[in-house]
């Protein structure tokens, strides 16, 4: 435990005393699990979702590589090209440094992709939510997320100054009873996501749309987890659910489907630029490096012109999330790519973590509070570069987990 | 304009399931400090409140919140102005 700690000859309580708690905690997860679950080494990386972790192969089900396209040559050549043109990094903003011609590029692609006026890329989909919100949100307006909102969200509201409520999860009639309170006059944004990362279900967007435009707010959706991933052209849940136009503001990342990094903002609003004037988060950190935004440039083709590659995640998707279910799991309610598992406890979920791991399968732990209703979950995410084997594979690891784990479903099965 | 004990039986009540049986519960009671109530109870207990008196509670007010009086307090403040304007 943190104590305090003598500085120039005085006794003064240790700063980080106020981590204890946390300490306290995260100590008891390493002990229970046997190693520290949040901090896995991954000693070799190769392409077709697999690595070497301890030593042992292993199938990556957490990586959130729903194409499978970090690997794909195409976008590495690009990525190598431009490092030899234009160096390794940008060294500064761009409003202080300049735009290279690639973020101007880029911008171009993904505003396009989506079929929107304007684009403002961000360094990362943290950042784009956090500059956004907080940007666009001011100390008169209201913002109102669902109660399951990604930490990015919360965060940008909290650094905004407008008045944050939340709805119930994924419930349209919540929101409109919440905006229904409101002043008519004042400005409101509603913000949702795609799929919500933790258990993999999808916002009912056409009833949020409906109650976001009868009370003249404006909607954001977060379709980090969605693109790629949904709608015949992988533009999220927006264009599956047929509600693009109701859509004000989408906000998203390349460090999932597109297989890199970074964060962007698209839509129509004619002064969407003047988030480049007002956002921190886009002001004062450093831009993307020449390297990730030739890459992501080349992917984002890739996903626009390949539905192939859509249908094989899909496939992927039908085989663990079915097979999940068919042994008796308990799993979230939507099929999709990310596929959330209930733990009973959080011992035992550390120990299916661990077992999973020593049997050749990644996956992720999710721990309060990043999970829903302070649940431990395994969460999987599917991908279309899983070969069928890796999949036959995870299932047979989960079949011997839940036995493990249920021991009592098994006896009853054999009788 | 609504009682603030109604208001701080309600939230009393409301709490009871998450505490000790044998805790008393009343306005002076730190939500944080002495029952330990998790982030996970503490918006329960928010959706409840916003339930049963027609109002919605900034987030951004409740991190100043610790005990149930004042929570009562801004409870009613919100009832009131919810009154005012109907």
């Amino acid at each position: 435990m943190c104590s305090a700690l003598p500085v120039k000859g005085k006794s003064v309580p240790d700063i980080f005393r106020k981590f204890n708690h946390i300490k306290a905690l995260h100590d008891s997860i390493v002990e229970e699990a046997g190693s520290d679950p949040l901090a896995v080494r991954i000693e070799e990386i190769s392409a077709g979702a697999r690595a070497k972790i301890r030593g042992r192969d292993c199938v990556l089900m957490g990586s959130n590589n729903y194409l499978g396209l970090t690997f794909d040559g195409d976008a590495i050549e690009a990525a190598c090209a431009a490092t030899q043109a234009c160096g390794t990094g940008t060294t500064g903003s761009r409003a202080a440094n300049g735009s290279y011609a690639g973020h101007q590029d880029l911008e171009n692609v993904i505003a396009e992709f989506y079929g929107r006026d304007k684009a403002v890329l961000f360094t990362t989909g943290y950042q784009a939510n956090v500059g956004f919100i907080s940007a666009i949100a001011g100390k008169d307006d209201y913002i109102l997320i669902d109660s399951e909102s990604h930490a990015s969200i919360y965060d940008g509201c909290n650094l905004s100054h407008a008045t944050i409520l939340h709805f119930r999860h994924n419930d349209a009639e919540d929101l409109a009873k919440r905006l229904r309170r409101l002043p008519e006059d004042a400005c409101k944004l509603v913000i949702t996501e795609g799929i919500f990362s933790m258990r993999g279900d999808r916002a009912p967007l056409k009833d949020i749309a409906a109650a976001a435009k009868q009370y003249g707010a404006y909607l954001m959706v977060d379709e980090a987890h969605s693109l790629g991933v949904l709608g015949a052209n992988g533009r999220g849940l927006a264009e599956e659910q047929g509600v693009e136009d109701q859509v004000d503001f989408i906000l998203g990342t390349f460090s999932k489907s597109v297989g890199t990094i970074g964060g962007f903002c698209v839509s129509n609003h004619p002064e969407l630029d003047m988030i480049r004037l007002a956002a921190r988060a886009y002001l004062f950190t450093a831009s993307l490096p020449p390297s990730v935004v030739a890459s992501a440039a080349q992917t984002l083709g890739r996903i626009q012109n390949e539905p192939g590659l859509r249908k094989a995640l899909w496939e992927n998707t039908d085989i663990i999330y079915d097979g999940l279910k068919t042994l008796g799991f308990d799993i979230g309610p939507d099929k999709s790519p990310v596929i959330g598992i209930y733990m009973p406890s959080l011992p035992e979920g550390l120990r299916a973590w661990n077992s999973l791991l020593e049997n050749g399968v990644y996956v992720n732990l999710a721990l309060p509070p990043a999970t829903p209703e302070g649940v431990c979950l395994l969460r999987c995410s599917v991908s279309a570069g899983h070969t069928k084997a890796q999949l036959e594979a995870v299932l047979e690891a989960f079949a011997a987990l839940y036995d493990e784990l249920y021991p009592s479903a098994k006896k009853l099965a054999a009788e | 304009m609504e009682d603030i004990d109604d208001i701080v039986a309600f939230i009393c009540e409301e709490l009871s399931t998450q505490v000790e049986a044998a805790q008393d519960l009343g306005a002076e009671t730190d939500m944080t400090a002495d029952i330990a109530v998790d982030s996970v109870a503490v918006m329960d207990l928010v959706f409840a409140l916003e339930e049963k008196f027609d109002i919605s509670i900034p987030l951004n007010v409740l991190a100043d919140i610790h005990k149930i009086g004042e929570l009562a307090a801004l409870v009613q403040r919100l009832a009131g102005e919810r009154q005012e304007r109907a």
